[in-house]
């Protein structure tokens, strides 16, 4: 059955479902210099599904797993940092919360809300009437 | 009618157990419901603010609770009322923001509506759900549907939190038209989450 492996949600753990992210698993054996990518792929609005992590080579020694999350969102979009999460000896666990640190701006005042929606509001307007051009009144 | 106390609508004590006929559950097992919580807290004042649009717009708490897969939900009502006018092909109507102290937001509910003049068509005024295909006139006072885009679009909005909802009304046609937009809409956010709303 399919599961959610990973959340990628911010330190509140709100889910960042817009985020365009990429993530990859990987696991590290002791004695070997180079650790293993086990599992890759996109984050798909703000989760990771899967069955399961995948298992462990049982005749090696289990040192630590990482699970990097790449954001790739241009600046302007998201204001999210990529993270990566150790685990030492284990498997991450399953349904995992990424915790992604906020870099953005957080708005304190009314107005400073109010710019930012009359100027997103602008973009939409401009994206709209560029597929919709204004028709002369008759 | 008055309105009914809430032992008058449920018929009897919530806090007493009773069984009912061909059942065995009492009411520990039940969910019942007050009549204030039925009616989800649609009557009552709800202040709408005047934003920058002309809009006027604000959200209250509604007395309704869920329960989701073990996760419990508070639930809100947004309301809207706006103008798209004068005619234009494109309206983008900036309502204002819904800020979570955390989590994500769902609306659960839309009961907008779209209401416009057709005096020189059929008479009178249209009403219509908020979507593409409602009635909306132009400068002949003839109603017509929208093929366009009717919607209420919620944002992120660029280097702000996830937690910050910017909601807006976006209406596009081929050709100019004109409309009045009621919103009307619920979401549910976290229980006890804190919830700002900011007009436009």
């Amino acid at each position: 059955m399919e599961e959610t492996l990973i959340k990628v949600t911010d330190v509140k753990g709100t889910i960042l479902k817009p985020i365009d992210a990429t993530f990859k698993v990987e696991y590290k054996y002791e004695g070997e210099a180079v650790a293993e990518e086990v599992l890759s792929g996109d984050v798909i609005r703000g989760t990771v599904k899967g069955e399961k992590f995948p298992v462990a080579d049982a005749t090696k020694d289990l040192e630590s797993t990482k699970v990097i999350i790449i954001v790739k969102d241009e600046p302007g979009n998201l204001s999210y940092a990529s993270k990566t999460l150790t685990f030492f000896g284990k498997l991450p666990p399953l349904g995992l919360d990424a915790n992604l640190p906020f870099e953005g701006i957080k708005p304190e005042t009314k107005k400073e809300k109010q710019l930012a929606l009359a100027k997103r509001r602008q973009v939409l307007l401009e994206k709209l009437t560029e597929k919709y051009p204004p028709q002369k009144l008759k | 009618m008055a309105t009914p106390g809430n032992e008058q609508f449920i018929g009897f004590n919530p806090s007493v157990d009773l069984t009912e006929r061909s059942s065995t559950l009492i009411n520990n097992k039940r969910q019942v419901y007050t009549y204030e919580e039925m009616m989800s807290g649609a009557v009552g004042a709800t202040t709408l603010e005047v934003g920058t649009q002309g809009q006027t717009a604000g959200i209250s708490k509604l007395a309704a609770t869920y329960n989701i897969g073990g996760i419990e939900y508070d639930s809100y009502n947004l309301k809207c009322f706006a103008s798209l006018t004068p005619e234009a092909t494109a309206f983008v109507i900036a309502i204002g923001s819904i800020e979570v102290g955390k989590g994500n937001i769902f609306f659960i509910s839309n009961r907008s509506n779209v209401e416009s003049v057709d005096f020189q068509g059929f008479g009178g005024y249209t009403n219509n759900p908020l979507n593409f295909g409602a009635m909306v006139d132009n400068a002949l006072d003839v109603a017509n549907p929208n093929l366009g885009l009717l919607y209420v679009n919620q944002l992120n909005i660029p280097n702000f939190p996830i937690e910050f909802n910017a909601m807006y009304i976006v209406g596009a046609n081929a050709g100019n038209f004109e409309c009045d937009a009621y919103i009307d809409m619920d979401f549910i956010v976290l229980k006890n989450e804190t919830v700002e709303f900011t007009i436009a």
